[in-house]
């Protein structure tokens, strides 16, 4: 049959429809796009709140930290919350938390940093919220607290967000877009290296302020488990993170994500070998018959796709295999990697698998595609990612989706025989 | 005439041992660039991995020619008093020289520059000092224009730069070194988690004292004394230690960590040596 003019018209309109659809679907694409998006964030003038963020630590269940900055030292800082949207009225929120933790950032120009401490927060139970500071507002938002039960949801993986501001902003929306399409993602955990140089503030405003863009449409925001990586020395990271695992500079605790998932974040740019290992073996001993699903994130990789292995191959991955972690989740190499399942060095359908490397923005390297852990069924790739990563009781569901929104690796684990 | 001979002969050890010790510290190097080195984390923002990797390998390739070349176009260019420029050789010889020199401040200085929040890594300008001031000195000795006890003060103050740079991040608790000495203490006495933390407190309480013994070195070396052959050869084995401990704390894989030390240990040793060398023969005559 020749084609008529009609079958060439149908044609034309499908393929014009998909490109529309298809650029709907990743707006972020577009140049233009991007750039409205990040001209539209929040100024950073005044006592206006603004660079908002909910940080999770030890226990997302009944705790989370609201945070944001303002560009002077102001007065009065506080959140109001409550269980139910009160569209951004303040006064209509049941509850109110004021500022635990203020002061200037280390370098700014007079930037201070907020720091709210919700507690006794209900599981499985999104909160709503506006801040204020000296009487200006932020919009309403709006995040949910993590499970106590057995229920499925998705966390959000990714590191290296440091350079190539584009791609991070174009990554942030991607979050965004996922995040609103689907309930289950409560949190995003970040591999570190969020900008070059951890002392400098200007850098950090700037990541903060693009932080923003994970927010999606209807205020739901991504509570963020924040990981130390090399880039990001100096006071600044705790400013901005409100310490997480309490000691300045230490930043290695656990997080316990539901009755059967627990997460376990380390730090690679402080001693590995001393108190944190035996941290880690007494946490991951009292962890692993408590949960199903345990896994561990740190930024320097041990099973690296294109650097040298850290201090973590030595003193953490025995520990790994010793207390069978389920998944371990790397940064720092700028590539997507998974490894096959490690043990004794070797491949071992019973060891550990490490998956990650850092695309959130940074420029992509090539990986070593010659290293033993990375052959087939292991993979590595490059590309602007982040990783998906969904718990069920039955299994562990990971993908990682790149800017296009196409998975660039994807896999499942199933629960360890006991 | 005695004397004359004698320098000559001290100029003609000193060069074939740095040679040696700086041949064995560009195959350091140069096994280091399997992986990304600091310049390429500087220009893989700018110019893309292509580039970067391409930067890198091409490093690691003139390295590898340097560490195969270097004691062999030695050989062929002493006597330095009688040096051609205008021979290739010695030219070639020059140019590598240089180019190793340049490569390993211009690394000591980028990782500094690329961790420039860490104050450890500020300290890596001086740690590495000796790694470029042997090339530099080598150089001098090629075309026999240096003053003999000058190069070996150029070395000395080379040392004595790269003990003050470990010894400020030793007094400092550098985190890679307490683990060093962990992971050393896991190697001899078994690795237990359990016992992890109690080791950790050992290293930080040796810690503060490996630095002040390096200052203390550091400044014994600068000084005239009598002591100064010792003093070298105490430095050399200390260095040697210390460099080996990567390996014995993480394994043989990262013997690149140990020469790429060369000089740290080889440029004291070589120092001993040549005042044995110079005792020894003033004894006989």
């Amino acid at each position: 049959m020749k084609p008529t003019t009609l079958h060439l018209t149908l044609l034309l309109s499908i393929s014009l429809l998909k490109g529309i659809s298809a650029n709907e679907k990743t707006p972020w694409l577009d140049e233009k796009f991007v750039n409205q998006k990040t001209v539209g964030l929040s100024k950073l003038e005044s006592s206006n709140p603004a660079q908002w963020r909910v940080i999770w630590k030890t226990d997302p269940a009944n705790k989370a930290t609201v945070s944001w900055t303002t560009a002077m030292v102001g007065k009065n800082h506080l959140v109001h919350y409550d269980l139910k949207s009160r569209k951004g009225f303040p006064k209509n929120y049941t509850y109110k938390k004021v500022s635990d933790r203020n002061g200037r950032f280390s370098g700014s120009g007079g930037e201070h940093f907020h720091h709210a401490r919700l507690a006794e927060l209900k599981p499985s139970t999104t909160y709503w919220f506006v801040i204020e500071s000296d009487g200006l507002f932020s919009p309403e938002m709006h995040f949910t607290t993590a499970p106590v039960n057995d229920r499925s949801f998705s966390v959000l993986f990714g590191g290296d967000s440091r350079s190539g501001h584009f791609a991070r902003a174009q990554v942030n929306l991607l979050m965004a877009a996922l995040s609103e399409e689907n309930p289950e993602i409560i949190a995003f955990a970040h591999g570190g290296d969020y900008i070059s140089s951890g002392k400098n503030w200007g850098q950090w405003s700037r990541w903060l302020s693009q932080h923003e863009l994970t927010v999606a449409a209807s205020g739901k925001v991504l509570p963020i488990i924040p990981t130390r990586g090399n880039h990001d020395g100096g006071p600044l990271f705790d400013e901005i993170f409100d310490s997480p695992g309490g000691k300045e500079r230490e930043n290695y605790f656990s997080t316990r994500l539901s009755s059967q998932v627990a997460l376990v974040t380390l730090n690679t740019e402080t001693k590995a070998g001393g108190a944190q290992r035996t941290w880690l073996g007494k946490t991951l001993q009292s962890l692993r018959p408590e949960v199903r699903w345990l896994l561990a994130e740190y930024h320097r990789p041990a099973w690296p796709a294109v650097k040298r292995p850290g201090a973590a191959q030595e003193f953490w991955v025995p520990l790994f295999e010793e207390f069978d972690v389920d998944l371990v989740v790397e940064s720092d190499g700028h590539v997507i990697k998974r490894t096959v399942p490690i043990r004794n060095e070797k491949k071992d359908s019973t060891g550990v698998v490490y998956v990650g490397e850092g695309g959130l923005g940074v420029s992509q390297r090539k990986p070593d595609l010659s290293r033993w852990y990375l052959r087939s069924p292991g993979m590595a790739t490059r590309g602007h990612h982040v990783m998906n990563i969904r718990f069920t009781p039955e299994k562990i569901d990971y993908k990682v989706v790149l800017l296009d929104r196409s998975i660039a690796d994807q896999a499942i684990f199933r629960p360890r025989k006991k | 005439m005695v004397n004359s001979l004698e320098t000559h002969l001290s100029y003609a050890r000193m060069a074939c041992g740095l040679r040696w010790i700086i041949s064995l510290q560009c195959f350091g190097y140069a096994a280091s660039l399997a992986v990304p080195s600091h310049l390429n984390s500087w220009l893989l923002p700018l110019q893309g991995d292509a580039f970067a990797g391409s930067v890198d390998t091409t490093i690691a390739l003139i390295l590898w020619v340097a560490g195969c070349a270097l004691p062999f176009l030695g050989r062929a260019s002493l006597p330095a008093s009688q040096t051609k420029w205008s021979c290739p050789v010695v030219r070639c010889d020059a140019a590598l020289l240089c180019f190793v020199a340049g490569w390993t401040f211009f690394n000591a200085v980028l990782s500094w520059q690329m961790n420039i929040e860490d104050k450890f890594a500020a300290t890596d300008p001086f740690g590495h000092a000796v790694r470029f001031v042997a090339p530099v000195v080598l150089l001098v000795c090629v075309t026999g224009t240096g003053y003999y006890p000058k190069l070996e003060g150029y070395l000395r103050i080379g040392i004595a730069s790269t003990f003050i740079g470990h010894g400020l991040a030793a007094y400092w608790l550098k985190p890679g070194f307490v683990d060093l000495i962990v992971g050393t203490i896991d190697t001899f006495l078994g690795s237990d988690w359990r016992l992890a933390e109690e080791r950790e407190k050992i290293a930080l309480l040796l810690l503060p004292w490996i630095g002040r013994i390096d200052f203390l070195l550091a400044c014994l070396i600068l000084l005239p004394s009598k002591y100064r052959k010792t003093i070298a050869l105490w430095m050399g084995i200390w260095g040697f230690v210390t460099a080996t401990s990567r390996l014995t704390a993480f394994g043989i894989e990262r013997w690149p960590d140990l020469i790429i030390r060369a000089a740290n240990w080889g440029i004291p040793l070589l120092l001993w040596w040549e005042m044995r060398a110079k005792i020894k023969s003033s004894k006989h005559s």
